[in-house]
């Protein structure tokens, strides 16, 4: 009987979420055997080779339908997200272990907290019920409050972990509120019976069932940190050591981004029209907030962490489309922006002159860098094109294909807000390439430059896709319309 | 299918990967790689203009390919008498810019790499007939032309450069949510929703109000590159600004992108929209003239003087399009052609005398004919086509617009023929301050005559400004029918 339980549940179609716990617990097995105080390469590259092992698992091993009776659900969507997902974190992996000695981090902990965040991750993507969404967010949480403040002796880094954990908790609480009381709506949580549930009701929902969709729908606004609900974001991005910024920026948002869509189009899409017109407020504010906030920003890290409160608003309307193609292009642009921006952030550590001076990333620095590195400042104009959505990059053809959905879906006052929005963006993306390009060289704030091989393997990498999906971005376009397809 | 038009947009490009090869130091390998490149595209180019069927408004030498098939994006390439004579304006004026940079020493490399760009995109928007397409060479060109005024401009570079870029934008990005409206309403049978230009002619039908929203979008984004008032204060500090290759591209062909966006897309494909909007096209288009003239006149810059002008110079364009009769939109198309040149012309002479005294003050020169007879000579002559002296090409273009428009707006006809006498205002009391009189200043006696190189830049011009002038018909003929055939379309 035991058996016949084990096989119902499925467990082998989470293989590669298994891996990923199997890779974290060889890490720290690795991380035992290395004598003390050494480097953390082994650790890393024990990571990153586990999770290649776990892409070609996810893309080698076919084994969708739902496990663990209904509570995930393995399909195309999730197998999209888990690769995505396991790309970037070996993105930001390659390029830590130069950036953590100069940090003074060197700890093995800070890959194991990358590996069980994307466990955490991985889960969220493949939710069918609210509480597995609950267990994965908190997984990723967690691990991501230790990363936040592991740059122990500044203070900033304390600041922000600590301003990030208890927003954090908040939310926390706001979505088990939310849960409890569609619990109490519905008598359970599969997404599924939620559905079953609004089929029956329409939009006559006793008012419990509403609050707890606005309660849920709140708890990710905050992990997406769409405004209001963004005052946790800058801090802890300033805070956190700068890889761990550009991987909160890109893989968690995608990840929670990828939850909220599961749980909004196929649990809630029958009461679509309550939602969307709260999150056509919610797109308009966090574009346009974003961007007069990142407009004022002399450092980039800070300008970075704005302007990702901005991206996550042009996803937003996408999202809000509840339409195939709006959904694709949340994909789309979920992959392009996490290639760009990570890209960016990358830059930046590059010239930061001091990590632990919060004017470390002053845009001065990159005052003539065009004419000092010329490779570097054009790799970075080539990310700053494309945040601002200049073709033929593959930003242009992220935010064109969002607002297409708008257009098509008749929201076509929002499209001319968004594009509004994104003539502002170029401004301030621009004046990275204005000091770069412009400006005279000063030998004043010139200071080193941290290029090492193993970042400058990682930023090309990201330009090249950049540019590749710019010119010919059919073959992800299609990826992406057949992923989202599984939600319908 | 030819790839013809494709290696004529394409060869600039390829010249700029060869560039990243060459060695950065050698200037005079720089220099003339980059002459090469644009001669083989002028030479290129130049066989369209004989092999070009005038008899027919059908577009020529099409190329057609997916590009984008999950989004119905093709890769549309076709030429008709507008395009062809815009076409070959730019890849005339390739090599003369390259000769008209010798004052520009810094960053060589990336500044003939930017020029090569902008010729791609400038050739690609004249040739695209997907609207997609269009839009993405409308949008790549603005960044090596931000580059050519950032980083070789004046003092004020940077300021301009942002403006130029950020302008343009906000009206472009306007325009792409039309034309992404314009994809989701139009349906071909059998194929689905489109971006191809002749397919929306053929099969689109938008309501008149539709008409309306989508005109305005489109013409926002043209009216800030042409630039109509009150859209072109961008253009005096970006001509200003910019090295003298940059302002003669500016004016011969970036600003024609405007133009043509109104022939080309604009006008057709919203008919409707032209009907209700053209008194205020009109309107603004005379104000344009008056006010560019009058602005013109009390410039104590030379270079800032030749910038207003072409405000008025394309206001000139813009009635003519907009009083839509066969000689009206001739005369345009003409004047297109003409302002290129001769404004073009006009920057060149004025980087002329800038190379050799770092000033383009009026007050600062004066009586400077007696020490550089050639160079007033070929002066007077751009300056008298730029004022529209019969027998010069300006006078084409300004006669037929003001002809055709007295027919149908003959008011606007009367104002914008005032014009025509502020630009002999404007620009003969411009040339008797500068050359006539006595040499008071001491630093102009040992000014030198024109150059070798200077008239390599200059004579080709002045063959066209007096061709275009004595025997217009040569160029007349290829754009009859396309223009007969345009004015169908949008007056039907």
């Amino acid at each position: 009987m035991f058996e016949q339980l084990i096989s119902d549940m499925h467990v082998s179609r989470m293989l590669p979420e298994i891996l990923v716990l199997v890779v974290a617990l060889a890490a720290i097995l690795v991380d035992i055997v290395t004598p003390a105080g050494r480097s953390t390469r082994p650790v890393q590259i024990t990571s990153i080779v586990g999770l290649l092992v776990v892409i070609a698992s996810t893309l080698f091993v076919h084994n969708n339908g739902p496990a663990f009776g209904g509570m995930v659900e393995i399909d195309s969507f999730t197998i999209f997200f888990r690769v995505v997902l396991t790309m970037l974190t070996i993105i930001i992996m390659a390029v830590s272990e130069n950036y953590i000695q100069l940090v003074k981090i060197r700890i093995a902990e800070y890959y194991l907290m990358l590996l069980f965040a994307l466990f955490g991750m991985m889960l969220m993507t493949m939710a069918n019920d609210l509480l597995i969404v609950f267990l994965g967010i908190e997984t990723m949480s967690v691990s991501l409050y230790a990363l936040v403040g592991m740059s122990r002796h500044r203070e900033s880094s304390n600041e922000g972990a600590l301003k990030y954990f208890l927003l954090g908790s908040f939310t926390t609480a706001f979505f088990v509120y939310g849960i409890a009381l569609l619990y109490g709506a519905v008598g359970s949580t599969n997404i599924l019976d939620i559905t079953v549930y609004f089929q029956r009701t329409g939009m006559n929902l006793p008012i419990i069932a509403w609050a707890g969709t606005l309660l849920v729908l709140v708890a990710f606004a905050f992990k997406t940190a769409l405004v209001p609900f963004h005052w946790w974001s800058p801090d802890a991005y300033e805070g956190a050591p700068t890889t761990i910024t550009a991987f909160m920026s890109t893989a968690p948002k995608a990840a929670a981004f990828a939850a909220f869509l599961r749980i909004f189009y196929v649990g809630f899409g029958e009461v679509s029209d309550g939602w969307t017109t709260a999150l056509w407020w919610i797109a308009v504010l966090t574009m346009t907030v974003g961007n007069l906030m990142a407009l004022r920003q002399d450092s980039i890290k800070r300008m970075l962490a704005f302007s990702s409160i901005t991206h996550a608003g042009y996803l937003v309307v996408a999202m809000l489309t509840y339409d195939v193609i709006g959904g694709a292009a949340m994909l789309f642009y979920l992959v392009i922006y996490g290639f760009m921006n990570i890209g960016a952030f990358l830059v930046a550590i590059a010239l930061n002159r001091n990590e632990d001076d919060d004017r470390g990333y002053d845009i001065n620095d990159y005052k003539g860098l065009a004419f000092r590195k010329p490779l570097i400042a054009f790799l970075m104009m080539i990310f700053m094109l494309a945040l601002a959505g200049i073709p033929p990059t593959a930003g242009f053809f992220g935010k064109y294909y969002i607002f297409s959905a708008a257009v098509k879906s008749g929201f076509i006052g929002l499209a001319v807000i968004g594009v509004l929005n994104s003539a502002v963006s170029v401004y301030y993306y621009l004046r990275v390439v204005v000091t770069m390009y412009l400006k005279e060289r000063d030998e004043k704030t010139e200071g080193r430059i941290f290029w090492k091989p193993d970042m400058a393997f990682a930023v090309i990498v990201c330009a090249v896709l950049v540019m590749y999906f710019g010119i010919a971005p059919d073959q992800l376009l299609k990826v992406a319309t057949a992923s989202i397809g599984a939600l319908w | 299918m030819s790839i013809w038009l494709s290696s004529i947009v394409f060869i600039p490009t390829l010249g700029a990967l060869l560039f990243l090869l060459l060695p950065a130091r050698s200037a005079k390998t720089l220099r003339n790689a980059a002459l090469v490149v644009m001669l083989i595209d002028f030479v290129v180019s130049l066989p369209l203009f004989w092999m070009f069927d005038p008899s027919t408004s059908k577009f020529q030498f099409v190329e057609q390919a997916p590009w984008v098939p999950s989004l119905g994006i093709n890769y549309h390439l076709g030429l008709d008498g507008i395009s062809l004579l815009l076409v070959l304006l730019t890849t005339f004026l390739g090599p003369i810019v390259v000769l008209g940079s010798s004052a520009v020493t810094k960053h060589l490399k990336g500044y003939f790499i930017s020029m090569l760009l902008l010729q791609t995109g400038m050739l690609g928007t004249f040739l695209s007939l997907d609207l997609f397409l269009f839009y993405i060479f409308w949008e790549v060109m603005l960044i090596p032309m931000y580059f050519l005024i950032g980083i070789w401009g004046g003092v004020e570079r940077i300021y301009a450069a942002v403006k130029f870029f950020i302008y343009t934008m906000v009206g472009s990005l306007l325009m792409l949510v039309g034309i992404l409206w314009i994809y989701f309403n139009t349906t071909v049978p059998g194929i689905g929703h489109t971006f191809d230009y002749t397919q929306i002619l053929r099969y689109a039908d938008f309501g008149a109000q539709a008409q309306l929203w989508l005109f305005a979008a489109f013409a926002l984004a043209f009216a800030i590159k042409v630039p109509m008032f009150p859209f072109h204060t961008w253009l005096p500090d970006a001509h200003v600004q910019a090295p003298t290759a940059g302002s003669v591209i500016l004016a011969g062909v970036l600003l024609k992108m405007g133009t043509y966006g109104y022939i080309r897309f604009a006008m057709p494909m919203f008919p409707h929209g032209v009907e209700t909007f053209k008194p205020l096209m009109l309107t603004l288009a005379v104000i344009g003239i008056i006010y560019g003239a009058m602005v013109s006149i009390v410039q104590t810059d030379m270079k800032k003087l030749v910038a207003y002008s072409s405000v008025s110079h394309l206001g000139f364009v813009m009635l003519g399009l907009f009083a839509l009769n066969q000689q009206a939109v001739t005369g345009a198309l003409i004047q297109m052609v003409s302002h290129g040149l001769s404004t073009g012309a006009l920057f060149l002479l004025v980087g002329v005398v800038y190379d050799r005294r770092h000033t383009r003050l009026i007050a600062d020169y004066g009586g400077i004919a007696t020490v550089m007879p050639k160079y007033a000579a070929v002066f007077m002559i751009v300056m008298l086509s730029s004022v529209g002296l019969p027998g010069l090409n300006g006078f084409v273009g300004e006669f037929l617009i003001l002809l055709g428009t007295y027919k149908t707006a003959p008011v606007f006809a009367i104002l914008a023929a005032t014009g025509v006498i502020l630009a002999a205002v404007y620009l003969l009391w411009m040339f008797r301050r500068v050359f006539y009189g006595e040499l008071v200043h001491e630093e102009n006696k040992g000014l030198k005559d024109l150059k070798g190189i200077e008239w390599a830049s200059l004579l080709p011009i002045l063959v066209f400004i007096f061709w275009i002038g004595i025997y217009p018909s040569t160029f007349l003929n290829k754009v009859t029918v396309s223009i007969t055939h345009f004015i169908g379309q949008v007056a039907h």
